[in-house]
């Protein structure tokens, strides 16, 4: 597993090259490519440094998945949880206040 | 939020909780897809008929849909808008060109062009040390770093001649004899800059097969006039 600071440093570059979004996974920072995609509601509003800092807390402790997206003009980090199943997806969603899940290898969104 | 293009347009006839769920779910898209929706115009009067433009870009999730997915996504997502009627204009993902650029894909151009590490450190100003790993696959390239060795190959490739003089002629093709019986890699490597040097004979610019260039190959490149020798 890389360092801390080399995870820092690479998940910026990510983020630069990736403005729209991305997720990965933190053991070697690969792409999140299948699975329902649960926000954690512990790493809303993480923007800047500060908030990668705290949702890699988070991520390396839970999910081990980090990612985030660019607004206006401050990056928001966060641990989301992936599942394979449709139900768990849907309870987690639920207990974590979320408006809908995303299932990420067919794009599509399921309010809640 | 404003992720969706010219949503204002459906601020005076839906409300405010049903365009932020809907705004909701398009930032979703955009995340997890790199999915976008544009509102190109109304056409009713009523707002009750939108033309929408749905596009992808590239996402590291690499799930990308189809013309037929991209509609339907888009459907899906405006039904929160009760009775809307949309037409949908999607625009699928297609990968850059420069895509293609991997560490093999290096490695075999380098090998292809006689290129050397060293070389492109020379005529990019990046040291080896950040070069190296790009190449053996330890450090991942980023969009910017592919498409500048894909167009550094690509202008490589681009060098050299195509007419030459009879007596140039003669002596690449006695070169190339030459370098047809060589089996020692550090001997045709030699050659090849020789031929490149002297002659600005590029193999690599005719030839993209790992197999060794021959003078059948070069006599083949005349008959097709691809090379043309001047009196």
């Amino acid at each position: 597993m890389p360092s801390n600071m080399n995870i820092i440093e690479r998940l910026k570059q990510l983020a630069d090259e990736n403005p729209n979004g991305f997720t990965v996974y933190t053991a070697n920072l690969e792409p999140v490519k299948s699975g329902w995609v649960v926000a954690n509601k512990e790493t809303q509003n993480c923007f800047g440094d500060q908030g990668l800092i705290k949702a890699l807390g988070v991520a390396l402790n839970s999910s081990k998945t980090i990612g985030g997206w660019k607004e206006k003009e401050l990056f928001y980090w966060d641990s989301v949880m992936i599942f394979f199943d449709e139900d768990e997806a849907t309870k987690a969603g639920i207990e974590n206040e979320q408006i809908a899940i995303y299932h990420i290898e067919t794009n599509y969104l399921k309010f809640l | 939020m404003g992720t969706i293009k010219n949503i204002g347009i459906l601020d005076l006839v839906y409300s405010e909780a049903d365009i932020a769920k809907l705004e909701a779910g398009a930032a979703l898209h955009l995340r997890h897809s790199n999915i976008s929706f544009k509102i190109l115009r109304n056409d009713a009067p009523d707002g009750s008929t939108l033309s929408i433009r749905v596009e992808q870009g590239k996402h590291l999730s690499e799930n990308y849909a189809d013309k037929e997915r991209l509609i339907k996504i888009t459907k899906d997502l405006f039904s929160i808008l009760k009775g809307l009627t949309v037409h949908v204009h999607p625009v699928p993902y297609i990968p850059p060109v420069v895509d293609v650029v991997t560490p093999k894909w290096l490695s075999d151009k380098m090998l292809l062009t006689g290129t050397r590490i060293k070389d492109i450190e020379a005529n990019t100003g990046i040291e080896k040390t950040n070069i190296s790993p790009w190449i053996n696959g330890k450090k991942p390239m980023s969009q910017i770093v592919k498409a500048m060795f894909y167009y550094y190959f690509a202008f490589e490739q681009q060098k050299g001649r195509t007419t030459f003089t009879e007596g140039e002629f003669n002596n690449i093709r006695y070169i190339i004899s030459d370098l047809e019986i060589q089996n020692d890699e550090r001997l045709k490597k030699m050659i090849r800059e020789q031929l490149r040097n002297d002659y600005g004979f590029y193999i690599s610019k005719f030839s993209s097969a790992k197999k060794g260039f021959t003078v059948i190959d070069l006599l083949k490149l005349v008959d097709e006039n691809v090379i043309t020798i001047i009196g």
